[in-house]
């Protein structure tokens, strides 16, 4: 360790005297190379050097000076709308030197992107160039593209992905198909999630702060796990620069509906700020060490702190710091220690007030209003150490730890079909959530590039605790008066109660994977006429998850009259006065646990794959086949005890060999135009729950969801066409149409009950899917480059598509009936439409020394069925499936860099601040079930560059 | 020494070889030593017996399914733990003057008939059978200690052809209304109704699709902590049932019960209690057919007032439709006959929902409320069979002679033929000896 230390300062020292050398000047013209070879000058372009924040900018001539160390420099010089270069020249002292360079429009400045050596992947145009380079369908967008567009986390990110939706504002869809038909990797190993009812990561679990890079796979490849169709998301956290980067950042937010407007809480603890409590609000260690507890013997063992902590909500923060060099150990960038630390934190506020409303055919059912208070936090460590023995040989290990927590209260308060009086609930509910995860990977090639070894490693744990839920039920004693008289709801004894749950998923994973030229290898491209992919992977998930609930028993407590409060009533912000020592001893309330054998599950996933991809060239350069095979076993168990019948322990197990076939021809007539064909096989593994045949909630006051022991694996064949043009290097135009039928789905329905609507998931008859994307992203050289120095650039994707499920007539699930309100509808989630599109207006200064983007972002998401409705088995219809409608998404941000070092952020989201409407349609027309807003935010952004 | 790393095909084969030999280790075959409960490969859900002994008394205590025909004897002290089900094909005989004692072991006990399994419990009035808490012999036995029976049958139902029972009892449902479950004779639940979660709650006798060919008489349902008594679909016909302090409601129909039911009592605690009877059609389609259609007379409902005041005697509701004669309602404190929602009240106007020779001697006797809530006149006030005068009743004995209709005439042939109102005339009461 403390050689390690004086070592890093050693470097530091040698890396600071550097600036305190003598000086010299270079000068030179920047010019555009336009495609037919003519030169025009580069205005107001910038040029640094690299590691410094010392730069200057072009005239409108296109030419510049700069004082520059003596000595070997790299400058980095950069024009809006074109890659960065990097430009190597040796600087004498007291001298001026001359370097010219020329940006090139219509042409691909990086015609490799070595997977050896690191490319810039936080770069569009870098990204580009990979996607154009890859032997799959992808999709991507980086770092600077997401800040462009002021993008808080990954779920955030994909989003502005083409045929990519968002629900709930974590579970990502791509084309209309949901959780269960994704997968999501961590530079390309697979990672646990903290997530107890979804099968991937929810992707809002990754900061900005840490993301290089967000890239879709919508086809498959043999190399990537068989269990998607809709699509892969590749996380890509960031990796080392070769210049020294140190910044810090903070930032502000406001909410127009929750700042300094009245929150919700209860009362803070330690660690609450931070998100890092639920370890203080564990049961009480005399409680845990009970198998069922019961106040009455064991004497009452909690401490009370459910009383309202009602303040006006603060502004939200966020502080962040990234460090990031690179440690040559031979004077040049092939050979050294590349490292990248960042730390991240945010805050946020935020309050909801909707409606929850369950009807009927015929009538109302559940009427309540709710207002919902969140505190959230967000936090992240990332480290990622590189070391690159050479060009050839490079490992990697990378260790990122998240976490994230909520704290929310929820009260709703309305009119229940079953009861008289008024209802009022009110729910204090802690989550947090962890991952750790640790990856070590390398990469090996041959001198020359024939053959390329990867190889990789991880483990991930991650854990959501969610302790001490805290629920109260209230009911209105007199429904004659428009007074809320309020008493405590003692008809469900469930309502009332205390909640802990745990989950801890661990994953081993492991990659081995070569690729091999072998034939015509161009040394220089690092590409040949015939290729070989050869590789296996292994992963091995563990789920364990446990819950306790403690019902607070106040039977004897519903009588106001106790308390002297019949006209009154109860005091819910004070509702800690009512569970005191006294009054339980007094036998007015007592607190037992709800006996649930199924309470605790373990899972356990074994997934091992070998796979060869042959990569030919049918005609050089222009026509390629990519033809592979994975051979992928499973074996998927869940373990738990019987429900009614405890002594039995349950263990439905999914096993089985897939192969899974995939082939792509791919069309490069020129370096602008590509034209893909693909054709796959994949499957689609049931959740661990769904397999599962004991009753569970999802979350509280949701249905009650049951398993199915008898569902398979799907199988999915994916056809697609994709037609893509370079105009140049950020430039982009696509038309991608696909296909898909998926046979055996799995779907979640409603089945006939005693308890009304309950849900499971069943293997119905196929579902196809087909549709349309549209990608454009064009420099709008019109409004560019004209007097005010500006640039317009247009990002633009849209999506159309089509869905239809097929429910064979009599579909039943563990011998009972499925009651769909129609056997014929589109997936569940898939909206018909989507569209994302960004304007960005880039200025430069005269000096370079105030660069500026002003960026109008645009969404809207079709209208899409979030739950589906249900028919009696004679009558001729049914109620409505439940739609979310559609809502416009507008956010505006500026972003500036003043003199290369300070970054300012202003952004303004949801502009429009829209209704978000869940709407069903009854006998009695559209039903409104769900209304509210999210106010618009003002957020205020400030970084500065140490170096 | 990495500069100078190169391929070693061996090695990556090797590698590779591992994982799967490690792969296909962790999921070799285990052996099958069935049945245990505890090995988790088993498959044959299949019951044990083991002796238990509780407060210095052995009992024989059954978990599992039976997948064969049992007998539980008179002489045996016997007990249940979590749900004990009786597999299609069995029989579960319970000789008369048998006690059956629910577990208190943290799991739910219930019994629980599988659609094509009987169940043969023929109790006599002088040795009923009684299924009962364990806890009434330990002390402190409550409503909701366990789950009660459950008999699922392949009787008609208006939602799915089949359904799920609540609390994970079981399948049921089909088309044959004429189904025979068994016979439930002299039979007493004692402390049941366990509740599970918000609707998901086990009653005192859950009859679930249950067909007319199922003799069902003399039936108590005592301290449940949900309903005492409540049909989904099908058409058992009850004769003799007595729901007694269970603290949601007394009886409770829905899912298009279409059976016929004659001499019922309610005899609701101040200890707990909602409804005298709920009574729906289908909660997610009131126009679902078929609807739920019983024929009733003499029943006596006896309410009280357990501290909120909102117990009433009949919710007729959800598009119910029925024919209810001769029956007396007193002592409820919030109203008597209420008939909700719109499809409900249209039953009443066209005559398919019938309240008749009955005595509503209790406050807000008849009450309509409209789906928007608005109040609807009751068309049942204004017939001259009906009254709101007093009944005379003792407790829950005794009836009336006025405005009584003769049920055999009136309803059909299965109904007792009698000429009163009421369930329990005073000097024949037929609850006397073998209910709690």
């Amino acid at each position: 360790m403390r050689l390690t230390k004086i070592w890093y300062y050693l470097i530091l020292i040698f890396c600071c005297s550097t600036a305190y050398a003598q000086q010299g000047q270079v000068k030179g013209t920047l010019n555009i190379e336009k495609g037919d070879g003519s030169l025009e000058p580069a205005p107001f372009a910038n040029i640094i050097i690299a590691g410094t924040s010392q730069g200057s900018s072009t005239d409108v001539d296109g030419s510049y000076l700069l004082d520059a160390p003596a000595g070997m420099q790299r400058l980095v010089v950069s024009y809006v709308g074109y890659d960065n270069d990097t430009l190597a020249v040796n600087v004498i002292a007291d001298e001026t030197v001359s370097l010219n360079h020329n940006f090139i429009e219509n042409a691909i400045q990086i015609a490799v992107v070595d997977i050896v050596a690191k490319a810039d992947r936080e770069n569009t145009a870098v990204l580009n160039i990979e996607r154009q380079e890859a032997d799959k369908l992808t999709q991507n967008i980086g770092s600077k593209e997401l800040s462009r567009q002021a993008v808080s986390n990954a779920a955030d990110g994909v989003k502005r992905i083409a045929g990519i939706s968002l629900i709930g504002g974590r579970y990502f869809f791509v084309r209309g198909l949901g959780d269960r038909y994704n997968n999501a990797t961590l530079n390309g190993l697979p990672v646990a999630s903290p997530d107890p009812d979804r099968k991937v990561i929810p992707l809002d679990l990754f900061p900005s702060d840490v993301i290089g890079s967000l890239n879709v796979y919508k086809s498959f490849s043999p190399e990537l796990y068989g269990d998607y169709a809709g699509g892969t998301v590749q996380i890509r956290t960031k990796e080392y620069t070769n210049d020294r980067q140190l910044k810090i950042g903070t930032g502000i937010s406001m909410n127009t509906l929750t700042t300094f407007q009245p929150f919700l809480s209860t009362a803070r603890s330690k660690g609450d700020f931070l998100g890092r409590s639920a370890i203080s609000k564990e049961v009480p260690t005399e409680i845990n060490d009970l198998v069922t507890y019961d106040s009455r013997t064991d004497g009452l063992l909690f401490d009370n702190n459910s009383n309202a902590r009602r303040i006006n909500a603060p502004v939200n923060n966020s502080f962040d710091v990234l460090y990031s060099d690179f440690f040559s150990t031979n004077g040049s960038t092939n050979k050294g220690l590349g490292v990248l630390l960042s730390a991240a934190f945010g805050n946020d506020y935020s309050a909801q007030f909707g409606r929850y409303k369950v009807v009927n055919k015929q009538n109302t059912r559940l009427d309540y209003d709710y207002d919902k208070y969140n505190y959230s936090t967000n936090s992240s460590l990332l480290g990622d150490f590189t070391y690159k023995f050479n060009n050839q040989n490079r490992i990697r290990f990378t260790s990122l730890l998240l976490n994230l927590s909520d704290d929310e209260a929820r009260d709703a308060y309305g009119s229940h079909f079953d009861y008289a009086g008024d209802l009022y609930s009110r729910r204090f509910t802690y989550t947090e959530s962890s991952l750790l995860t640790n990856q070590l990977s390398g990469t090996h090639s041959s001198s020359g590039g024939k053959m390329v070894f990867n190889w990789g490693g991880s483990y991930a744990l991650a854990n959501t605790d969610e302790p001490d839920r805290r629920q109260f039920v209230f009911i209105d004693t007199d429904e004659t008066t428009p007074e809320m008289v309020y008493t405590f709801n003692s008809n469900d004894i469930n309502e009332n109660h205390r909640f802990y749950s745990t989950l801890t998923e661990r994953e081993l994973a492991g990659k081995l994977d070569v690729n091999y030229h072998l034939l015509d290898f161009d040394e220089e491209e690092e590409t040949s006429r015939l290729s070989l992919r050869l590789g296996a992977d292994y992963k091995s998930k563990t789920r364990d998850f446990d819950y306790r609930q403690l019902n607070i028993n106040v039977k004897q407590m519903d009588d106001l009259e106790t308390f002297g409060l019949e006209s009154v009533g109860l005091n819910m912000d004070e509702i800690d006065t009512y569970f005191t020592t006294a009054n339980h001893d007094a036998g007015l309330f007592y607190i037992d646990e709800r006996d649930d054998a199924a309470s605790e599950y373990q899972v356990n996933q074994d997934i091992a794959a070998a796979y060869a991809n042959v990569n030919f060239d049918i005609l050089p350069q222009r026509l390629k086949l990519i033809a592979g095979l994975r051979a992928e076993y499973g074996n998927q168990s869940i373990e738990y005890r019987n429900q009614t019948q405890p002594l039995l322990i349950e263990r439905p197990t999914i096993e089985g060999l897939e192969i899974l076939p995939a082939l792509s021809l791919k069309f490069t007539p020129n370096a602008k135009n590509i034209a893909w064909l693909t054709a796959s096989k994949t499957i689609t593994l049931p959740g661990f729950k769904e397999v599962a045949q004991f009753d569970f909630v999802e979350f509280f006051a949701g249905e009650i969801i049951r398993g199915n022991a008898a569902l398979q694996n799907s199988s999915n064949y994916n056809f697609d066409l994709r037609f893509e043009h370079y105009p140049s290097n950020a430039e982009l135009i696509s038309v991608s149409p696909f296909f898909k039928y998926l046979d055996d789905p799995i779907e979640r329905l409603v089945y006939a009950s005693s308890s009304g609507r309950k849900i499971s998931f069943v293997n119905i008859d196929n579902a196809i899917l087909a549709g349309l994307e549209v990608e454009f992203r064009k420099r709008l050289s019109f409004l560019s480059g004209m007097a005010d120095n500006s640039n317009w650039l247009l990002g633009l994707n849209a999506t159309y598509q089509y869905s239809n499920v097929t429910i064979a007539p009599n579909t039943e699930v563990n011998g009972v009936s499925v009651i769909p309100t129609t056997n014929n509808r589109p997936l569940q989630g898939a909206s018909p439409y989507l569209v994302n599109a960004s304007l960005s207006w880039e200025t430069n200064n005269n000096t370079g020394n105030l660069k500026s983007t002003f960026t109008l972002v645009y969404g809207i998401e079709g209208p899409r069925i979030r739950a589906i409705g249900v028919k009696a088995q004679n009558s001729e219809t049914g109620i409505g499936d439940v739609y979310e409608m559609p809502v416009h998404r507008l956010d505006a941000i500026w972003r500036a860099k003043v003199a290369h070092k300070i970054g300012i952020g202003v952004s303004a989201k949801n502009l429009l601040n829209p209704n978000f409407i869940t709407q069903q349609e009854t006998d009695n027309g559209i039903e409104e079930l769900n209304n509210f807003t999210r106010g618009t935010s003002l957020g205020l952004s400030l970084s500065y560059d140490i170096f | 020494m990495f500069s100078r790393f190169s391929f070693d095909w061996r090695m990556i084969a090797t590698f590779s070889m591992v994982i799967f030999a490690l792969a296909f280790t962790a999921c070799g075959e285990e052996e099958d030593n069935c049945p245990d409960p505890n090995n988790p490969d088993c498959t044959n859900n299949a019951y044990i017996l083991t002796d238990v002994t509780v407060g210095g008394t052995t009992y024989t205590q059954v978990a599992g399914t039976l997948n064969e025909d049992f007998t539980m004897d008179a002489a045996t002290n016997w007990m249940i733990s979590g749900g004990v089900f009786v597999a299609s094909g069995a029989t579960l005989t319970i000789e008369a003057g048998t006690t059956v004692y629910a577990a208190d072991d943290a799991t739910t006990p219930f019994l629980a008939i599988a659609q094509g399994a009987k169940i043969n419990a023929a109790g006599t009035a002088a040795e009923p059978i009684v299924l009962t808490s364990i806890k009434e012999l330990t002390g402190g036995a409550a409503p909701g200690d366990w789950g009660g029976i459950i008999v699922n049958g392949y009787g008609v139902l208006n939602s799915g052809t089949t359904a799920e029972g609540e609390g994970g009892t079981g399948v049921y449902g089909g088309s044959d209304n004429a189904d025979n479950s068994g016979t439930l004779s002299y039979v007493v639940v004692a402390y049941a109704g366990k509740i599970l979660g918000t609707d998901n709650e086990l009653n005192g006798f859950s009859f679930n699709g249950v067909g007319s060919g199922t003799q069902v008489d003399h039936i108590q349902a005592y301290f449940g902590s949900d309903d005492g008594i409540e049909f989904f679909g099908g058409a058992v016909n009850v004769k003799y049932a007595v729901s007694t302090g269970n603290e949601d409601d007394s009886f409770d129909w829905t899912l298009g019960w279409s059976g016929n039911g004659q001499f019922w009592v309610v005899n609701q605690s101040t200890g707990g209690g909602d409804r005298g009877i709920e009574a729906d059609s289908n909660g997610d389609d009131n126009a679902a057919t078929p609807f739920s259609n019983p024929n009733l007379s003499n029943l006596t409902l006896v309410g009280a007032d357990d501290g909120d005041g909102d117990n009433q005697a009949l919710k007729l509701r959800e598009g119910t439709k029925g024919r209810i004669h001769n029956m007396i309602v007193t002592g409820f404190p919030k109203r008597g006959v209420q008939v909700q929602h719109d499809q409900t009240i249209a039953n009443m106007n066209d005559g398919s929902l019938v309240v008749a020779n009955s005595r509503i001697d209790n406050a807000n006797p008849w009450v309509g409320t409209a789906s928007d809530d608005s109040d609807v006149e009751v068309s049942f006030a204004n017939d001259p069979t009906n009254s709101t005068a007093g009944a005379g009743l003792v407790g829950y004995v005794g009836t009336v002679s006025e405005g009584a209709v003769d049920p055999a005439a009136a309803l059909g042939s299965w109904f007792t033929s009698t000429n009163y109102v009421g369930a329990v005339p005073t000097g024949d009461d037929w609850t006397t000896g073998w209910t709690k």
